[in-house]
């Protein structure tokens, strides 16, 4: 009985066309869309320190030795690229029709013992430009200091300036995964919930109070929650096969790595998708207009996906710093984090906490619905 | 032939504050085609749901097959066919499979099922739209097709709650045939309807309702027999004066008279040769007079007796 | 008025939807104005940078240190009575951009400053490689090798850091100067009622598209259509009054966008501006209802018109600079963005963002509008040889 009822729902559910548009072809849109929107982005970082084009130019009473510090930084260490190309011009004006032309990032331009720094905008290039004169200047003034104050030390002075260690070293956690996956991630989350609206279709034909078949099928002898389930699992089935093409697509079409093996994205969205599905079931036991089964499953998942950072990356991170909770509650964003914690830290106890959370939901959202739809008849119909 | 099949003991139902089924009581035997007449509200399809279990209800008692019904009564269910008033199948699946699908929650055998979806489709017609979608089929036969999935499992009960509603004539009568074939083959059936005609045609007995209360019940025959009013004679004429309908009021047998400005109504209480007493008399008189029809009580006289409405209202 | 009244009435609906994707709008741009930050100017001024600071140490020389970063960088004290160094909280906040970055002052900082034993003290979480990360290090390094050379070279740690932190105030002083011909595209703004406007490109276009296109859908339903066809009115009435409410609804919820972006951007520097980002909002509800008709005319299912709505939508968003600006998307994409209507809009509201009162009036303001103008009968025309198709194919 119960592989009747799971053929008969994956059946109905293959032939729902919105339905197979929403759960397939909608998230590979999207992808795509997300793809060509900032596929660019997670190839090559915005915020990466790239080698900033610099001209030199030299005025009247050259000082050699910035010249010889910025030579340096057009040095590979280890650490980084080469922080500087430096170009030589001969004349300003050469240099700023470079810059006009977008050739350059900016100008060093040397004269009367001053270092003038002439960029095209405000930002990050300009600021470091700006700072590699300001250190300069800064062990300058250190050299005239100890020179006229304790000129003893002066050897102090010079091995610690050639010294080349650092104060600081960096926390890496080597994720190697760009940030701007989260959104694919949402994309995922966004796409398993649309998952809840497999289920209200399901439930909508075997509920007296949602259909007419639904009264017809309440009236015979078969077990209700045993089909209620076969149909969860056949609506699984199919959302976990219509995120799996996602997953595929992004890491082998797009050629995106997720961060993670795919068989362990694909597991976890399986998971996802039960949830989704189970969010579904919840709603279509607790509503009974036609127009609010279909406008409360597409309400839910927009909501919880735009939290989860679908369309404004970082709002979970700024609700996480505000107010943790809500993102515990949002299945959306428990599905993101447990892929995110898996992408860039592995398997911490912060994602074996999501997948936990998702369990619990799925238990949750099935017991409530049990609850309510083990009563087979009614007040009204 | 007399065993019983439903048992409805004061059953009671209501809305909030509105009273749907009112102290309901009736009985079906065993080869029995029992109509329940009533206009709409008068609580048929609330009747037919508390029968089924879909509905709970305030109070009173609901037997079938000598067992009390419940929602998890599996064992009366899978001998019950339900053929509700509104088209109740899978608009994804095609006939087939819909008729398959619902006679698979009665049926687990599958060769069995599969002989029984056969004979379903054969009996309604639709052995050549095995593959068409509902929505592809017309009115009529999705009605049939509505049918075929309540009666696929050959039940011993079948509840048909107004199947005929916006069906053509045509597709009405196969209808009402079939449902007479099926009785024949030992099926027990409630019809709910407000077609009075249809009523009068299938049902050994009937059952009259009217906000939610039993208000008669019986063969037509016992129904009708039950009037006052046996024959209603009209009279074709242009205009008449008040003397003349005391005159005819006077006449034996003559119940009521009145004119609606076009004919003159005699309701008569019975006796015998009415007509020719009238016409007697008009002749006598030297009344012209145009067409003339003579009316056997319906169902509706019996309603409108009781009630003081029409069916139809 | 029986259509004009049954059409807005039909509206009632989809309340929840417009209410929802009204939220959303409201939400993100709250948001957006609480992080927003000015770069934009004629005169240089260094990046400001978000650092989060854990000072373990609280010592003399770590508080010199965050005073000094303190004088040009967004410094945000992160709360040190953990013991725990939780890493990874630090790290998700750098990766979503809370932080731009983060140092890590241990207990024993300035005792291992002074001893010597200073390398690789301090640690930084900074995005992978980045720019930011390599600018703040930088100027870290510069003022404790300051202070580390003051030690070596016999001056107390008082002296030390007071001397140190009056140098790099003295030297922090370079001459930058921006020398750029007016190219507003490769500006990146922020402090701008123009947020709030790009981003109801999404929000607007969603309620318009699913709204308008499920009314329609509605009234297309063939027994409403006929039950219509045959009252009393003429066609001419009848699809006034259907122009008139699909104009009026679109009018409302567009009316209720502009308003709320006004409120919320009224000390936003360019709210002079408003009228301008209105008449661009104006021709988005056009391109909406455009849009809104095309899919009405492909199925008038509430869940096909959704799925639709969605998909084109969410796409021109993507790919417009909606959502990720178009400074960071490869150029073969931006091209193929300057083919598609939203990006038409987004532009528009760059183009008032940089421009005077004075100056606006341009051609180019006009192309945008235009193009968006076009587009929304490209649609509507798209619309209707669609119907009239699949009324020959009806019959």
């Amino acid at each position: 009985m119960f592989f009747r009822f799971f053929s008969y729902s994956l059946k109905q559910l293959v032939r729902m066309r919105w339905l197979v548009g929403w759960n397939f072809l909608f998230p590979l849109v999207l992808a795509s869309a997300f793809y060509l929107g900032f596929g660019n982005m997670i190839k090559d970082d915005p915020n990466r320190l790239d080698t900033i084009e610099v001209a030199y130019v030299a005025g009247d009473g050259i000082n050699s030795n910035f010249l010889s510090v910025i030579n340096e930084l057009s040095k590979e260490t280890e650490d980084h690229n080469k922080i500087l190309d430096i170009t030589s011009f001969d004349s300003l004006d050469e240099a700023k029709d470079a810059l006009n032309k977008n050739n350059i990032d900016g100008i060093y331009y040397q004269h009367d013992d001053t270092i003038e720094v002439i960029v095209s905008e405000n930002g990050l290039n300009s600021t470091s430009l700006s700072q590699i004169v300001k250190s300069y200047q800064n062990y300058q003034a250190s050299f005239e200091k100890i020179l006229s104050e304790k000129p003893e030390e002066i050897n102090t002075l010079m091995a610690n300036m050639e010294s080349n260690q650092s104060f600081i070293k960096k926390h890496d956690f080597n994720t190697g995964v760009s940030q701007y996956m989260q959104f694919f991630y949402a994309l995922l989350a966004m796409s398993s919930l649309f998952g809840s609206w497999i289920s209200t279709a399901i439930m909508t034909n075997l509920c007296a109070n949602l259909s007419e078949s639904g009264k017809r099928f309440e009236i015979a002898p078969g077990h209700k929650l045993k089909a209620i389930f076969a149909g969860i699992l056949a609506g699984t089935i199919l959302q976990a096969l219509s995120n799996a093409v996602v997953i595929c697509y992004v890491e082998y079409v797009l050629g995106l790595h997720w961060g993670a093996p795919i068989c362990m994205v694909i597991a976890i969205t399986i998971l996802a998708s039960a949830l989704g599905i189970s969010v579904g079931t919840l709603i279509g036991s607790i509503f009974k207009n036609q127009l609010a089964l279909s406008m409360v499953p597409l309400a839910f998942t927009m909501t919880c996906s735009f939290f989860s950072g679908l369309m404004m990356g970082g709002i979970q991170q700024i609700i996480q710093n505000f107010c943790p909770l809500l993102n515990k509650i949002n299945p959306a964003t428990v599905f993101t984090d447990s892929l995110y914690q898996l992408a860039c830290y592995g398997k911490t106890s912060a994602y074996y906490e999501d997948l936990c959370i998702m369990v619990l939901m799925i238990g949750l959202c099935l017991a409530i619905s049990v609850l309510i739809l083990r009563r087979r008849n009614y007040d009204s119909i | 032939m007399n065993e019983s099949i439903v048992k409805v003991n004061n059953l009671v139902k209501r809305y909030k504050e509105k009273i749907a089924v009112d102290n309901f009581s009736f009985e079906l035997k065993q080869g029995e085609i029992l109509g329940l007449l009533g206009p709409n509200g008068s609580g048929k399809t609330t009747t037919i749901n508390c029968i089924l279990s879909l509905l709970s209800f305030d109070k009173g008692e609901i037997i079938i097959f000598d067992k009390a019904m419940s929602p998890k009564a599996y064992d009366i269910k899978s001998k019950i066919g339900v053929v509700p008033q509104n088209v109740a199948v899978m608009d994804t699946l095609n006939v087939y499979e819909n008729v398959d699908f619902f006679c698979g929650l009665y049926i687990k055998e599958k060769q069995k099922r599969r002989q029984y979806v056969e004979e379903a489709l054969e009996f309604t017609g639709l052995s050549d739209y095995k593959k068409y979608k509902p929505k592809k089929l017309s009115g009529g036969l999705l009605r049939r097709l509505n049918i075929a999935c309540g009666i696929a499992h050959k039940p011993s009960l079948i509840i048909f709650d107004e199947p005929t509603v916006a069906v053509d004539p045509q597709s009405r009568n196969a209808i009402l045939e079939g449902i007479k074939e099926m009785n024949r083959a030992g099926a027990s059936i409630i019809y709910t309807s407000h077609y009075m005609e249809e009523v009068e045609e299938i049902c050994s007995r009937i059952l009259i309702m009217d906000h939610g209360k039993k208000v008669a019940e019986g063969s037509a025959t016992d129904l009708k027999n039950s009037l006052k009013i046996r024959e209603r004679i009209c009279i074709g004429m242009p205009a008449i004066n008040d003397d003349i309908i005391k005159d005819i009021k006077a006449i034996n047998h003559v119940y009521d008279a009145k004119f609606d400005g076009k004919e003159l109504i005699i309701s008569l209480d019975g006796g015998e040769h009415n007509l020719v007493h009238i016409l007697e008399y008009f002749s006598e008189k030297n009344i012209p007079f145009g067409h003339i029809t003579t009316k056997l009580p319906t169902l509706n006289d019996v309603f409108l007796e009781i009630t003081g409405k029409e069916l139809r209202d | 008025m029986t259509v004009f009244k049954a059409t807005l009435l039909s509206l009632r609906s989809f309340l929840s939807t417009i209410i929802i994707y009204f939220l959303i709008f409201a939400i993100f741009a709250i948001v957006r104005a609480k992080v927003s930050y000015n770069t934009t100017a004629d005169l240089y001024k260094d990046t400001s940078l978000d650092v989060a600071v854990l000072d373990l140490d609280n010592s003399q020389l770590s508080n010199a240190l965050i005073d000094y970063l303190d004088s040009s960088q967004k410094i945000t004290k992160l709360d040190s009575n953990n013991e725990d160094i939780n890493y990874q909280a630090i790290n998700d906040n750098i990766r979503f951009e809370i932080y731009d970055y983060a140092i890590i002052i241990p207990t024993d900082f300035s005792e291992a400053i002074i001893s010597g034993d200073y390398q690789d003290k301090l640690e930084y979480l900074a995005s992978a490689n980045s720019a930011s990360g390599y600018l703040i290090s930088e100027k870290i390094n510069t003022f404790l090798s300051d202070v580390k050379t003051y030690l070596d070279c016999g001056y107390s740690e008082e002296d030390a850091i007071k001397i140190s932190l009056e140098q790099v105030e003295k030297t922090d002083i370079v001459d930058t100067k921006i020398y750029s011909n007016d190219s507003y595209n490769s500006v990146t703004n922020n402090a701008s009622i123009s947020y709030s406007f790009v981003f109801s490109a999404y929000s607007c276009l969603m309620i318009l598209t699913v709204c308008i296109a499920s009314v329609l859908g509605f009234l297309k339903n063939k027994d409403s259509k006929d039950r219509i066809s045959v009252s009393g009115k003429s066609f001419a009435s009848r699809n006034n009054e259907l122009i008139l409410a699909v104009f009026l609804i679109g009018l409302g919820i567009t009316l209720c966008f502009f308003i709320y972006s006004a409120i919320l951007g009224r000390k936003q520097p360019d709210f002079h501006m408003l009228l301008f980002y209105g008449i661009n909002e104006f021709f988005l509800m056009l391109l909406g209802l455009g849009i809104a008709y095309f899919i009405c005319s492909i199925t008038s299912n509430t869940n096909l018109i959704n799925m639709l709505s969605n998909m084109i939508v969410l796409s021109l968003s993507f790919l417009c600079g909606v959502f990720v600006p178009s400074e960071f998307m490869s150029e073969a994409v931006v091209k193929f963005s300057q083919l598609l209507p939203v990006y038409w809009f987004v532009d528009c509201c760059k183009y008032i963002e940089h421009h005077d009162f004075s100056n606006i009036l341009s051609s180019h303001f006009f192309e945008c509008l235009l193009i968006q103008l076009v587009y929304a009968i490209i649609f509507f025309v798209a619309g209707i040889i669609i119907n009239k198709k699949r009324e020959q194919y009806a019959y």
